[in-house]
């Protein structure tokens, strides 16, 4: 096996394997979790390029099951004595008593890769690198005002990152790989007259940065779709508000933030092992309407939110959360699916090698249905047809989700009418989802999308396609 | 002092190598977290931290590197990347130091002031084992608490060392200690979920594990006795302290910010300096030197010192705004505040005490929580959901409204606000109860 980290560690891998599964020994499981990660950064403002950033962030940690009791260390760079420390602190724990961790699908490591494993600098030195992300910035920029004489401001960002992954298991297995990712963020204000509005676009993939420069087109079509919200919403009116609007999302990001929100993190195991979940004791009953399935999917290829093996060192799946409008699976790590007695889905994330796993969501989505955006937008009397959320909330205890529109039209009469402003859409996921009227065909994944929990951030996507909710299933906060 | 030479070794390293200037900082952490669930320990968890930040300047063109790794090797090779960076880069008009006439010297009075460090030794891992678990049953002991997500005891330590070429140098050091416990109350379809905390820089200044526990699941408990909101449409709504700090400071604070300002992204623009956009019962200042204040500071990354205290809002006027050098350049004024943000910044409360506030308010909305992102910086829009006691007849009533909406807009609400006597200093941002007329409640 070959790996940077093991090599700036001096060790191999058996010997590194040995190390840890001796400090680990007597636990139930657990892992030395490493990484190294490189980050380069560039941004135009308002004109003005920005200083060029770069980063190299190394560390590590060790983690100890015992039972449900996890002591972990962390510790930053990758010096042998810093490791050594922590594999001897954590070597001091007394042993818990709770039963055995069944681990079923641990430990495989990747025979293909769901992206790429180039390296995202693809081996340039980065003052070259640096010549042509200013060239791409300046590109946009000037792209940008081109196109529309009441842009006042255009923000925009590149941000190209490696990361080198190395994770050794207390049961021995050495898992290790590499991810590129590149990152463009675009954000455009217009005035006119006395009103200002701005809109943003960006996407997150693992790409290497050739791959990026060479997106233009779509870098483009960013910038475009930029300006055609904020300008739209130079129009925009002040929306109404009430409980008895129907609602359409939009495909992809709009309604699939929806779905993570209200949905999915009331399927996270750790909370269910808590007794605190809005969607406890619902497995085997209706939480949505038929025709509603639901994936978790950490395998989707060249996604945001794919692994090849999750930060416990488990094989990502495909998992069934919601078949038909009927609860079946919940989304656990090791300890959430020891606690529950459920299979382990893969799902243990973390947002860095200081932060302990937890289940988490990778890419969440819901199958295509049937109808078209058309059709669902044409049968809608009175209500709203959210385009875009700026994200959203829940509250995973009451199952309490609200959601802030940034691009909004009514709909009267089956027709779309005026853009609206400052349109919340609130609403309960353990019932909302029962009145679900129709789901349309346009289903999209989308190319962003970051998740926080408990202080942690990692990166996801959703999917879906256009979807209705019927009047009262969900409760609209306007700003008139 | 060793990281601070080493800040002050990088300093001298970039500019025997060509750079006009330099400026670097280190920052060390140390934590240890410890949470139980229903009485039983989740691990103690203990980590420790480094990192070092390296600026360096040719002229106007600039470039930073941020790393880990503090050997010998790896600052040599942080400089001279970004050196080579440096070189590659437009000039940028705007950057540059601070100019040496605005940089100060850290005092030690100040230091002393602030008192941010605790000498007291800091808890054993079984001591705040124990905390978290009296803290635990404390909510537990509050009838009709039925699970609580977390009890977390923390404390930790963090220190950072700058040194800029043009002569600053400066170390600040706090010791912090955190209690927070979130408790459900009721169960299946109407389980709800409160919370409550405490952090400080000393011990003493902690609030005991049975207050916080026992607050924090009678808040919990008290949000079972719902209601529907009787009528929507316009209608007083009073802020707790804790969503006033939060939403009204929060906007505001945006809005003052000199960096969005320049983006266009503020409903404020230079011009707002001297104008009277506010009702006169809103003042805004902050108070960097407060004794034990969690956003107290000697000094600012630039090494300007500033005043104590600087006003941003007074009587509705808008004074100043938080901004950088860098900043400062764009907009055409100066930094000599030393206000990259605000330090302790409150609104100056009245002496209208909660109750008098309160008492001619037939049907309101007293709201303890807020959800989702519903303001808009640009225009001061403000749209979101919330969750609180209704106020009938003058007196906060215990009926619990789960969701409810608030619309209106920032400029309007500071119009109509008022604050009441009740300030208190639990945050490093703070307010007092706050009731404004303007919003829209449905």
């Amino acid at each position: 096996m070959s790996s940077v980290i093991l090599n700036a560690l001096g060790h191999s891998a058996d010997e590194l394997s040995k190390m840890v599964q001796t400090s680990l020994q007597g636990g139930n499981g657990g892992e030395l979790f490493m990484t190294g990660t490189r980050h380069f950064s560039q941004t135009l403002s308002n004109g003005i390029l920005q200083q060029p950033s770069v980063a190299l962030i190394k560390g590590g940690s060790v983690r100890r099951i015992n039972g449900q009791e996890t002591p972990f260390v962390v510790f930053d760079g990758f010096a042998a004595h810093d490791l050594n420390n922590a594999l001897n602190l954590i070597s001091k724990v007394p042993q818990g008593k709770a039963p055995t961790v069944n681990l079923t699908a641990s430990g495989i490591a990747p025979k293909t890769s769901y992206y790429t494993q180039n390296d995202a600098f693809e081996g340039v030195e980065l003052d070259v690198l640096q010549a042509y992300v200013v060239d791409l910035l300046r590109e946009i920029d000037s792209y940008a005002r081109q196109q529309d004489t009441r842009v006042a401001n255009v923000d925009v960002q590149v941000a190209i990152a490696g990361q080198d992954k190395l994770i050794v298991r207390a049961d021995g297995r050495v898992l290790s790989e590499y991810r590129p990712k590149c990152q463009f963020v675009v954000n455009v204000v217009l005035i006119e007259g006395d009103k200002k509005e701005s809109s943003s676009e960006n996407f997150g993939l693992p790409f290497t940065y050739t791959e990026l420069l060479n997106a233009r087109d779509d870098l483009r079509a960013m910038v475009d779709r930029c300006i055609e919200k904020a300008s739209n919403n130079l129009t925009a009116i002040p929306a109404k508000g009430g409980d008895d609007f129907e609602v359409v999302f939009g495909p992809g990001f709009s309604g699939g933030v929806v779905l993570h929100e209200a949905v999915g993190h009331g399927f996270e195991g750790d909370f269910h092992s808590k007794d605190i979940a809005s969607f406890q004791g619902k497995i085997g009953e209706r939480v949505a309407a038929k025709g509603v399935t639901v994936y978790e999917d950490g395998t989707v290829a060249n996604a945001r939110g794919s692994y090849n093996f999750d930060d416990e060192g488990n094989a990502p799946e495909k998992t069934l959360l919601i078949d038909d409008g009927i609860m079946v699976g919940l989304i656990n790590d090791e300890l959430s699916a020891a606690a529950l007695n459920m299979p382990l889905t893969g799902n243990g994330r973390r947002e860095s090698y200081k932060h302990k796993p937890m289940p988490r969501m990778s890419n969440t989505y819901m199958e295509a249905g049937n109808a078209t955006l058309d059709e669902l937008i044409g049968s809608v009397k009175k209500g709203y047809y959210v385009m875009e959320l700026n994200g959203g909330q829940v509250d995973i205890v009451s199952s309490k989700f609200v959601q802030n529109g940034t691009v909004v039209r009514e709909i009267n009469n089956g027709q779309l009418g005026a853009y609206v402003k400052g349109v919340s859409v609130a609403g309960k996921g353990n019932e909302s989802y029962k009145h679900i009227i129709g789901v349309a065909n346009d289903f999209e994944i989308s190319k962003n999308g970051m998740c926080g929990k408990e202080g942690q951030s990692v990166p996801v996507t959703t999917g879906q396609g256009s979807m209705l909710f019927a009047k009262g299933a969900l409760k609209v906060g306007g700003s008139a | 002092m060793k990281h601070l030479d080493t800040c002050k070794r990088a300093v001298q390293l970039a500019l025997q190598k060509g750079a006009s200037d330099a400026a670097c900082t280190i920052s060390t952490d140390e934590k240890t977290t410890i949470s139980v669930n229903k009485g039983q320990s989740e691990g103690l968890s203990a980590s420790t931290g480094v990192s070092m930040g390296i600026k360096v300047f040719l002229g106007q063109k600039v470039a930073s590197f941020a790393v880990n790794d503090l050997s010998d090797e790896s600052v040599t090779e942080s400089v001279e990347t970004a050196l080579m960076l440096a070189k590659g880069s437009p000039e940028n008009k705007f950057e540059g130091l601070a100019d040496k006439s605005l940089v100060g010297k850290v005092s030690e009075q100040e230091v002393a002031l602030i008192d941010a460090v605790d000498k007291t030794a800091p808890f054993t891992p079984e001591q705040m084992l124990q905390m978290a678990i009296d803290m635990e049953d404390a909510a537990y002991a509050v009838p009709s608490v039925a699970a609580v997500c977390s009890s977390d005891v923390k404390q930790g330590r963090d220190t950072s060392y700058t040194y800029l070429s043009n002569g600053f140098e400066g170390v600040e050091e706090d010791t912090w200690y955190q209690l927070v416990i979130d408790p459900v109350a009721g169960t299946g379809d109407k389980k709800v979920t409160s919370y409550d905390y405490s952090v400080a820089f000393h011990q003493a200044d902690l609030d005991s594990v049975q207050t916080v526990g026992k607050t924090a699941g009678e808040k919990a408990a008290a949000m079972l006795n719902q209601v529907q909101l009787p009528s929507s449409g316009k209608m007083p709504v009073v802020f707790s302290p804790e969503i006033s700090s939060s939403l009204m400071k929060g906007c505001l604070k945006a809005c003052l910010n000199g960096a969005a300002i320049y983006a266009e992204k503020s409903l404020l623009d230079k011009s707002s300096i001297g104008k009277k956009l506010f009702g006169s019962n809103v003042t805004l200042l902050d108070d960097r030197l407060k004794p034990r204040g969690l956003s107290s500071s000697a000094f600012s990354v630039s090494g300007i010192i500033g005043p104590q205290s600087v006003k941003f809002v007074e009587d509705g006027v808008v004074q100043n705004f938080t901004m950088g050098v860098i900043t400062a350049r764009k907009l055409g004024m100066s930094p000599d505040l030393g206000r990259e943000g605000m330090h302790n910044a409150y609104f100056k409360p009245s002496d209208i005490s909660v109750k008098d506030m309160l008492s001619d308010i037939k049907l309101g909305l007293y709201v303890t929580g807020t959800m989702g992102r519903g303001f808009t910086a640009e225009n001061g829009n403000i749209s979101y959901t919330v969750e609180g006691y209704l106020i009938r007849d003058g007196f906060l009533t215990g009926e619990f409204v789960l969701e409810a909406t608030i619309a209106g807009n920032l400029v309007e609400m500071l119009n109509s606000a008022t604050f009441a006597n009740d300030l208190t200093d639990r945050n490093g941002l703070n307010a007092s109860t706050t009731r404004v007329d303007s919003l829209t409640v449905s």
